[in-house]
């Protein structure tokens, strides 16, 4: 039990404090274009899912479903 | 249209870039995601940066909220992020601090812990290991304050450096800006200008209530005109008469200028949002936002202010009682701004501030209280302002109940007296922070409180 008693650092502990650890959303900006996924409730509790659409008016680029 | 500044002790230009989008975010879209958004509303302090501001012929390491900063507001600035610290070498004490200590555990809130701790141990004048208190701004929940306390109280006085040298050099002067519908005039006169040409303008001092208007509300403003750069707005004046204190002084630089202040007024400043929002937010702007839960008004009108108000044809003196008209709406003209607060002297002798709130420090208040009382040899009121806030549309005087005590001996029949008026007279709201009946018990059960304390006070 070398450890025991012993007070050892968190193993990300350096990178918290250099802000150098990397969040989701700090991983975002990293990757271009990427793809994010935006959780829609549905509006009818026993629906059935038919089809997907991309709102009108959005451009293919823009928003995928 | 474009600003520059200097970032991490790199020269910075901006081209076109929405007025309104966060420092915060004009940070991490150039890779410094150091900085984190938590709150957008100056709660978490997880954004925390550090500006350079004047100190003498030096100048200090202030941290604030980038999250409540529009992006030009920045210009002419010299701004460090978690990042410029360490850099690639060597961990500097405040980070070691943290990493010794155990004060991190999932991370997300430590480089804005670092960032306040960091401008603490380097605050100019600071005696003593570092204190918790410079930490108030910023929240964690999950490592617990404990380990980010001794973190704090293990630093004492910072070693000669990098950061210690550029303590000795001076800080940047911001002067005038335009950009995009950001205004930024360096003269009381172009500001009249430019209120003039745009009437609907938002003004803006610190912004730490604009920006979460913004962030929060989504509001998008035509125009906005930073105060910031105005001179006129920075006086600081006392003399036996009384203390006139330019509206956009920030709490922090009035803390340092008022050496003189009531001990009512050192009860009350840690109680005023954190030190990160105190750094940034001007006393002007508390009092012509015009929030009925804003910490000032109780205080200003306990001690009787009045504020100094200007516009292009020129000044007028007004009571701040007479000044909140409204729920946020101000006695303030088109055009006119307010130049500074007006503290009569002597002060009251027996004076108290009370915040009800949901958290002791760095929250709105539910219902704030400013009492002054003048009791003569005899035991008498002769004079008596009591201040609240949280209790109506504005901040307002309990006139009825003040009248009520004066010439009263001040006893608990005379504070029964007070709170049986006060329960008549003042009709809070109920919303999220506390209901209408609870509001209006602690309107009346602080003036007890306040009277059970002057009896603590008197037996001692």
């Amino acid at each position: 039990m070398k450890f025991a008693g012993q007070s050892v650092p968190h193993e990300s502990a350096r990178g918290h404090v250099t802000g150098e650890a990397l969040y989701t959303d700090d991983l975002a900006g990293r990757f271009p274009c990427l793809l994010h996924a935006w959780p829609v409730m549905a509006p009818h509790a026993h629906g059935l899912l038919t089809a997907l659409h991309v709102p009108d008016g959005q451009q293919q680029e823009e928003a995928a479903a | 249209m474009s600003f520059a500044f200097t970032l991490n002790g790199d020269a910075v230009h901006v081209d076109a870039i929405p007025a309104q989008t966060t420092l915060l975010d004009l940070l991490r879209s150039r890779g410094l995601t150091g900085a984190k958004e938590g709150c957008a509303e100056g709660e978490c302090g997880a954004c925390t940066v550090v500006t350079m501001r004047p100190n003498g012929a030096g100048s200090a390491f202030m941290p604030v909220n980038s999250c409540l900063m529009f992006a030009p507001m920045a210009a002419g600035q010299e701004i460090y992020t978690v990042e410029a610290l360490a850099g690639r070498g060597p961990l500097v004490a405040a980070q070691h601090a943290m990493v010794d200590h155990g004060g991190s555990q999932c991370g997300y809130c430590t480089p804005g812990f670092v960032m306040s701790l960091f401008a603490e141990q380097y605050r100019a004048g600071r005696e003593g290991p570092c204190g918790e208190h410079a930490l108030s701004g910023n929240l964690c929940r999950c490592t617990g304050y404990r380990p980010i306390r001794d973190a704090a109280t293990s630093l004492g006085a910072p070693d000669a450096d990098r950061f210690t040298a550029r303590m000795a050099l001076p800080a940047p002067n911001c002067g005038a800006l335009e950009h995009e519908r950001f205004l930024r005039p360096s003269t009381l006169a172009d500001c009249f200008a430019a209120l003039a040409t745009h009437p609907d303008a938002r003004m803006v001092a610190g912004g730490t209530d604009v920006a979460v208007e913004s962030n929060l509300r989504g509001r998008r403003f035509d125009w906005l005109i930073s105060l910031e750069a105005l001179q006129e707005l920075r006086g600081f004046c006392e003399s036996d008469d009384a203390v006139e204190i330019g509206a956009g002084l920030t709490l922090s630089e009035i803390a340092a200028l008022w050496k003189s202040a009531p001990a009512v007024w050192h009860d009350w400043l840690p109680l005023f949002a954190s030190p990160l929002i105190r750094n940034r937010a001007t006393l002007g702007g508390n009092i012509a936002t015009a929030s009925p839960i804003g910490d000032a008004a109780p205080l200003l009108l306990a001690l009787d202010a009045g504020v100094r108000i200007a516009g292009a044809t020129g000044e007028r003196i007004l009571p701040l009682d007479e000044f909140f008209l409204g729920y946020r709406k101000t006695a303030l003209r088109p055009g006119e701004l307010l130049v500074s607060i007006i503290l009569p002297k002597p002060f009251a002798r027996q004076t108290r501030f009370y915040k009800a709130a949901k958290r002791r420090v760095d929250d709105i208040s539910t219902v704030a209280a400013c009492f002054a009382l003048d009791i003569d040899d005899h035991g008498v009121v002769r004079r008596a302002r009591l201040a609240y806030g949280g209790v109506a549309a504005v901040p307002l005087r309990a006139r009825e109940a003040e009248d009520a005590i004066i010439g009263l001996r001040w006893n608990e029949s005379a504070v029964h007296r007070a709170q049986d008026i006060l329960a008549r007279t003042l009709h809070p709201i109920s919303d999220h922070r506390g209901s209408a009946e609870y509001r209006s018990s602690l309107a009346q059960n602080l003036l007890e409180k306040f009277w059970w304390q002057q009896q603590e006070e008197a037996a001692a």
